[in-house]
This record gives structure tokens, sequence and C-alpha cells, in this order.
């Protein structure tokens, strides 16, 4: 492979500082100890994060996005895995145009699936509960866990699933010992990125949420949109720093380069 | 009795027939080989004896069970894929294990079972490793015990060396014979590679277009092929081309193509007057001379191959081009561009019909 | 495709006589799903937009197109329209400019520090949209971190506004999508045989031509596929806008935003979701097509 010339590594430089910044940004605003927002440049103060645990209502939301997303991946994951097979493993008329549909929901606008979610679940009256905001969120991640599922079923050799059955494995034993085994790293990866997905959803939970409802990033939203305040730098801060914790997770399990490029090598 | 017998076995998918009515015998312990080029519907019968896929007509009898119905898991076949196919998630000792597993054997006698199946390919050393630890050659030879360490009735290989390098191969092809003749059991090895087939079959199927070609010993097979076909896919052959200008009783007259000696042969049951023979000549049972008066056809040498042991002609002549195959004994006495005479024993030409392919 | 044949063939190899129905039960749990959360709402939402509305009342029954004249012909809907188209072009190839290249330089570092930067790269698509919008409304703004720079090192004739202005719009989309082209890029360019530029390299052609004639028309799909994901990810993009853009600059999600949570005219609100729809499907779809015609061959 040929190197980078200086020009090129220039770039890639100012690319990662144009990446980061905002993070960085964030991060640091969020250690101000004065009221307004400040680069802290003499003291770093941890103020702001006390400050969270006495706003009931972020803790709530806090509470809530992670529910919901372990829910919400949890239940995707189940619906995906046997799709996953189902498309992997079987040459059925309408299989090309059943992943197509499936993987809809990554090309629809999420605006435009607030507001029909919005409208169905106020003509079903059940707008604001729970179950409306699980049943919105899974159908939105549900095509990145099956992305992931669907991408490690398809790399592995078929001739396992033979093997395992010439030394005598009934079909559920194969699928038990031979075809889940291997496919947890990916159901692990996909797991992990639709909670993220789930976790990290604002346009359309803007439009489903109600005020008793409310989700993190809606919550940290709707905030903003009143006034910016060290408060909401630091409830950044720890998202920020909950997420870098499940990637280290991610790529011990299954590769955090490959869950965000897909498996191409 | 025969261990298994395959009767007119028919495989269509759709519209494409990939096996046209194979029928083949095979007696306890042969090792048999299914050798032909892609596509002639050898790896097909593989997979219909191992169950993974069902004929469209014929069947497979197996020690006199007809094995119509029967589920894969349960014929009792150990299967040698050529990706070798190992469990990734599992140690070299549950891989080999696994199938004693499948049969409820308890935990001591199928450890037990599987140490000795991998003894068998030397590998016990290397039981508690993970698959991608091992070479190619290791996981190879753990596909093999773990075929054999549920004492199959059958050994069935799908090209099982074809991922080795040449040198591995030629030492596996060895040891996979040595195995077979302790072990005992009745084999069936799927190959595109000839040599690989004549140096480990009892007998060699060799198959085109989803019909068995010829069936015979390595020897024969080499030595007396049938068809064109199988002179020219197994080792080198020469083919010459000669017409019938009479038959009288049990002796033909043959005119060979730009010579003008004809040839006495013994007149075998299709010969017709006026037909088209084909003579096929292995390298090694021709000699040439210097003098191209003396030989049985004029040629001129086009080039000379140095192989190492042996020294390759090639040699153009109006019949035909001619491969022949001469030790090396120091520099070769012919040299390229130079005339020569062509000769050989009758006895060792195989007359063929021409175009033939299938009996 | 051939190991998907192969796999096809030992799925059925166990399948036998259950094997027709099997694929089908399988995935009904997930069809269900779609079919109660994805079709009946959006055919719902289609609906409404047919709908009449009343300022007391809201929604009422009624077949009018008068929803869609008004999204279509409204001169307030057109700016916002041209805006929003705008601003997803502007998006679109800055993102090209820089996220390409980009991909590239990654593709010609040595392991350890590919996989590092990547992962730089593309983290923040990990991280929600308001937390790394919230990053630039720091940055930019009268005394943001940008201005207060400048202002200390001395530079420029007073503070740049960038907050409340399209351009700062262009500029956070563009820092969300980017990663969308990163990834797009570096698929195709993995699929590129190293062998085919030294090949080139051989036959006498320098660096610069080896780009030019041999890696840039590969990774052309690549560009285009990436530039519609983000084209469709900045056109329908929400909380940037609103939060960088402000109330006065209004884009199709935010005007959307406003007619049913603000005004709650719902069937107008639809008819606009539907436009942003039907556009977005089309241009993904069209171009798809095309992409898929013209460069399936070569990129086998």
């Amino acid at each position: 492979m040929n190197r980078n010339g200086p020009l090129a590594l220039l770039f890639h430089a100012l690319f990662v500082v144009f990446m980061a910044a905002p993070l960085a940004v964030v991060v640091w605003m969020s250690f101000t100890p004065d009221n307004l927002l400040k680069l802290p440049t003499t003291t770093l103060s941890l103020r702001w994060f006390y400050a969270i645990l006495d706003n009931q209502q972020f803790i709530n939301a806090f509470g809530l996005s992670i529910f919901l997303g372990v829910i919400a991946a949890t239940l995707a994951i189940l619906l995906a895995v046997p799709a996953a097979l189902a498309l992997s493993r079987y040459r059925f008329s309408g299989r090309d145009g059943l992943v197509a549909f499936f993987l809809s929901p990554l090309i629809i606008p999420h605006v435009v699936l607030g507001v029909a979610f919005l409208r169905f679940f106020t003509q079903a009256g059940i707008t604001g509960s729970f179950a409306a905001l699980l049943g919105s969120h899974v159908l939105v991640i549900f095509p990145y866990g099956l992305r992931l599922v669907l991408a490690s079923l398809t790399a592995s050799d078929p001739a396992l699933e033979r093997a395992a059955v010439s030394l005598g494995a009934s079909n559920w034993t194969v699928f038990r010992r031979v075809v889940l085994p291997m496919m947890i790293p990916g159901v692990a990866g996909g797991w992990v990125i639709s909670f993220i997905q789930s976790f990290d959803e604002v346009t359309m939970t803007v439009f489903v949420a109600t005020p008793s409802s409310m989700t993190l990033p809606v919550r940290m939203y709707h905030y903003i949109e009143e006034s910016i305040d060290p408060l909401v730098a630091s409830v950044s801060t720890v998202v920020i720093f909950g997420t870098f914790l499940l990637m280290f997770l991610v790529d011990r399990i299954y590769g955090l380069d490959r869950m965000l490029v897909g498996p191409t090598k | 009795m025969s261990k298994i017998v395959i009767e007119s076995l028919v495989k269509r998918f759709g519209t494409f027939t990939a096996l046209n009515g194979i029928d083949l015998s095979i007696t306890q312990g042969e090792f048999i080989g299914l050798l032909g080029p892609s596509g002639c519907g050898k790896t097909t019968t593989l997979n219909i004896i191992a169950g993974f896929e069902e004929a469209t007509s014929g069947r497979v009898v197996l020690d006199g069970r007809d094995l119509a119905g029967v589920p894969a898991n349960k014929r009792e076949m150990g299967v040698v894929f050529q990706s070798y196919a190992l469990f990734p998630h599992m140690t070299i000792a549950e891989n080999v294990a696994f199938g004693l597993e499948m049969r409820k054997m308890p935990r001591p006698e199928r450890e037990k079972r599987a140490r000795n199946a991998l003894d068998l390919v030397r590998l016990e050393h290397l039981a508690d490793r993970y698959p991608r630890q091992l070479s190619g050659g290791q996981q190879q030879r753990v596909a093999v015990a773990r075929a054999l360490a549920i004492e199959p009735s059958m050994l069935l290989l799908d090209e099982p060396l074809s991922n080795l390098d040449a040198k591995l191969r030629e030492e596996m092809q060895v040891e996979l014979r040595a195995i077979q003749r302790r072990v005992g059991t009745t084999t069936v090895m799927v190959t595109h590679d000839q040599a690989e087939a004549l140096a480990t079959c009892d007998r060699i199927a060799v198959m085109d277009a989803g019909r068995i070609v010829q069936l015979a010993d390595p020897l024969t097979l080499y030595d007396s092929p049938n068809t064109q076909f199988a002179a020219s896919f197994v080792g080198k052959s020469s083919q010459l081309f000669s017409d019938i200008v009479s038959v009288e009783g049990g002796t033909a007259t043959l005119s060979l193509r730009g010579s003008d000696k004809p040839l006495s042969v013994a007149a075998a049951p299709w010969f017709t007057k006026g037909a088209e023979v084909v003579l096929a000549l292995r390298p090694e049972k021709i000699s040439l001379t210097a003098s191209p008066s003396e030989g049985m056809l004029r040629g001129k040498l086009i080039s000379r191959v140095f192989q190492g042991s042996s020294w390759l002609f090639v040699v153009d002549t109006p019949a035909g081009t001619i491969l022949v195959c001469e030790l090396h004994r120091g520099a070769p006495a012919f040299a390229e561009g130079q005339p020569v005479g062509v000769s050989w024993n009758a006895a060792d030409a195989a007359l063929l019909p021409v175009g033939a392919r299938h009996d | 495709m051939l190991r998907m044949q192969r796999f096809f063939l030992s799925g059925l190899a166990m399948t036998k006589a259950k094997g027709r129905n099997a694929p089908y039960v399988l995935s009904l749990p997930a069809v269900l799903l779609f079919a109660a959360l994805l079709v009946v709402p959006l055919a719902m939402t289609v609906v409404l937009s047919f709908q009449n509305y009343d300022l007391n009342t809201g929604a009422i029954e009624g077949f009018t197109f008068g929803n869609y004249l008004d999204a279509l012909g409204d001169p307030y809907y057109h700016t916002i329209f041209l805006r929003t188209i705008s601003i997803a072009c502007a998006t679109t190839i800055l993102c090209i400019l820089i996220g390409a290249p980009e991909a590239y330089i990654l593709s010609r570092m040595q392991p350890p520090w590919r996989s590092i930067f990547l992962i730089v790269t593309l983290s923040p698509l990990l991280i929600s949209v308001v937390v790394r919008t919230l990053g630039w409304a720091l940055l930019f703004g009268r005394n943001g971190v940008i201005n207060a720079t400048l202002a200390a090192l001395g530079i420029g004739g007073g503070p740049i506004p960038l907050l409340y202005t399209t351009h700062g719009v262009v500029i956070a989309l563009v820092h969300v999508s980017v990663p969308f082209m990163v990834i797009s890029v570096w698929a195709s360019l993995q699929r590129l045989d190293p062998r085919v530029s030294k090949a080139a390299m051989s036959l006498g052609a320098s660096e610069a031509t080896v780009f030019r004639r041999i890696i840039l028309p590969q990774i052309i799909p690549g560009v285009l596929s990436g530039s519609l994901i983000v084209f469709a990810l900045a056109a329908s993009a929400f909380a940037t806008p609103a939060i960088i853009g402000g109330r006065q600059l209004k884009v199709v999600a935010t005007s959307t935003y406003d007619e049913f949570l603000g005004t709650l005219n719902w069937p107008l609100g639809a008819a606009i979701a539907v436009v942003l729809l039907v556009v977005n499907a089309t241009i993904m779809l069209t171009y798809n097509n095309l992409l898929e015609r013209r460069y399936a061959r070569s990129t086998r």
C-alpha cells in the first residue's frame, strides 16, 4: 500500500479535528464552573454533573431511554433472527422484495415516520404510552439489527451444517449447536447497534413523545430549544462516555469497524 | 456381496440433467474414485449417496437396504468436505467427538474414541486447539478423523485435497490411502485430479456429462482407455487418426494419415470398413528415431520440454500431434525443428471410436 | 453470489417436506410488525393528507387536493422546499469533497492506524444527533468558541454569524452526514484489486494517472451511492436545522413539525410529509436503478 504524503496527512488531520471538535467542545464545556457557557480555562468543576442528579426530568428521561432501548433492541433482535434465517437460507419467491421491505425504514425519512406514527397512535388512542414508543422504536431499529444478523449468517460456510447432519445431528440440533453459536457475535453486535439507534433516536420520537413519556434526546432537544446551558452539555458528556463504553464492548465481541462499515474484510 | 449399489441414478434440476443414469457397484473396503471435469455430476452423485440431495429416479442400496427416505443424519456415513467444515467454535477434540455426541455416547468413552481417531491422523497433541489455529493440512486431517470417529459404514470424500498445495497434497494422498487400508472403510472420493485418482483408488469411475464413461482399475484405465475422453482426461495421450481399409476375420488393416505403411491390428467388434479409428498412445510408449524413414510415421519435432526426471517432446505428424516422453539421460538426441521417425508397439495403442463420448 | 447459492442448497438439504413453508413462517412475526406499524400508519397518513382541516375541530371528513395545492403552490412552501434542496445539495457536494478523499487516505494507511482512524471518523454516528448539533451550537454563536478564538487571536473584523444561518446548518449537516460518505466510498475502495493499479504502473502510468484513470472510475459508484444517502439525510433532517437554523430558517422537516404540533393542521402536515417521502423515494430508487445498471457489470 502506498503511503500518504504530507499534504494528505494534513487534510486527514483537519478532517479528524472537524469530526472531533463539536464533541470535544461539549465535553470540555460541561466541566465549566460558571453559570454560563464558557470554556473552562482555569478550573474544572463537576458541578454541572451533580446538577443532573437534581434534575428529575433528565433522570426520568435517562431511565426511560435506557429501558426503552433495552426492550426495543431485544424485541427487534427476536424478530430479526428468524427473519434473517428465512432470508439467508431459503430461496423463495418474493425474497428480494421482502429484504427491501424490511430495510425500507432506512430510506423513509424519520420525519415522515414520526408523522405517520403520531396519526396512527392518535387514532388508536395510545399516544404517549410506552407501547406506542416501543412499537415505533422497534420498527425503526429493526433494519439495523437485521442487517448485522443477516451479514453474519451469510458469511458462514454452508458445508458446516451438512457436516453436522452427516455426523447424525437432527435439524434442531444443527441449529442449536452449529448455527446459533456462530450467530452469536452477529446477534450481539446487532443488539448493540439497535440499542444505540433507539437511544439516539430523536427526529421521529419528537412527534411521538408526550411530556410524560420523553426520551433523553427529545428532552434534550426541547431543553435546547429554550436555552443552552452547561447542564445539557454535561448530560451530553455522560451520553458520549456511555457510548464509548458500549463501543468498547462491541469491539470485544464483534469488532467495531466491522459493525460500522460492514463485513467487507 | 456389494457394500453399496447405485442403480440407474438420474438427477434433474429443472431442465438441466446432472446425472443421466449412473450404475455403480462397490465392494466392502474398496476405495473408489469419481473422476471428471467440473459439472460432470461427480459431486451430485456423492451428495445423493450422503443424503444431502434426493435423486429424481434410481436407487442407492447400502448393505442390501434401500436408502430412499433415509435422512442424511441417519445414514452412518462419514463425510469430508472440500472446505473441511470444522466447527469454528469447538475445539479439535470437540469437533472429532461431535458425531459420537450425536449418538449419545457417554463422555469418557467418546473422549477416548476421539483421541483414538486423532491418533490415527497423528494430531492428538492438538486436541485442545481451535480450528483457526491449525494449518490447512492439519485441518484436513482433523476432518478425516472426525468422519472416521463414528466408525461409519462408508467414507465420502469431496475433493478433500484440492485446497492443499502440491507437495502437501502428494503426502496426503499416500497417508489417506494408508489410513483407509488400516481402517478398511469403503470409500468414495470425488476428484478432478487424475493423478490423485490413479495414486489412491482401487477403481476409478471416469465421469462426463452425467454418465460414467469408464469404470476400471487405474492400470486398465491408463493402458486401455475406452474413449477419446477417457484417454485424454487420464494421463497424457496422443491421438492419431487413421482409416479402416479393410476388415477380414479377426484382423483389420488401418491406414494412418500421412503414412504409407499400413497397420495390422486385431479387429474390434465395432470396426467397419471406411470408418475412422483413433489410436491413443501414452507418451512413454512412443520412441523417436533420427531417421524419419525408419519410423511408422514421419514427423517434425516442434519443441522439447525438460521436466526434471524426463523429457517431453512435441512432434507434429500428419496423423496428429504426438507427445513423447523419455527418461532424462543427459542432453536429448533431438533438436527442435528436426525431422524424426515415430514408432510404437502395436499392442500399446488403444483403438478408440472417433468422437464417441459414451459407451 | 455462488456462496449464496451453496447456502440455499444446504438449507434445502435439511428442509425437505416442511421446507416450503419454513421461510414464510420464520419471517411472519417481522412481517406482521411491519404491516401493523409501517404500512398502516403510512397509509393512514396518505389518507390524512387528502382530508380537510377545520380550525376548530381539526381534521374532518372530505376528500380534497387542497393540502397538496397548498404545499406545492404556496410561495411560503416554495421557499422552504428550495431552501431544503439547496441545503441538501450543498451538504452533498461538501461531503463528496471532504469524505471521498478522506476515505481514500484511510485506505492507504497502515493497519493499526487505519482501523483506529476509521473508528474515530465513524463513531460520531453512534452519538445522538442532538449531542453533535449541540456541539456545533456551542462552536457557532456570537460568543461561541469559534468567534471567541478568532477574537482572542485578533483575526477578522468582528464575530462571524454562523448560528441561525444556512451556512451554519450546512456545516453541521456535513458533520452529521459525512461518515456515510466515508463508509460508502470506503466500501468501494475495498473492492479494488491493488494489483490492477500495479499493472497500470508497470505499463508506464504515473501515480496521478493511475488515480485518475484506474481508481477514480471504480470508486464513482461508491461516491454516487454515498451522495444519495447524504442528500436524503440532509433533505429530511430535523434536529440540526431546528437547533442551528432556529425558528426563522425553516426546512421541510421543521415546517412539518410546525403544522403537526404547532398549528395542528394535520392534513397539511401530512401532505408535506408525503411530498417529502415521494421525492426521497423517487430519487433513491431511480438513481439506484441507474447505478445498478451502469455499474453492476464492472463491480463484480
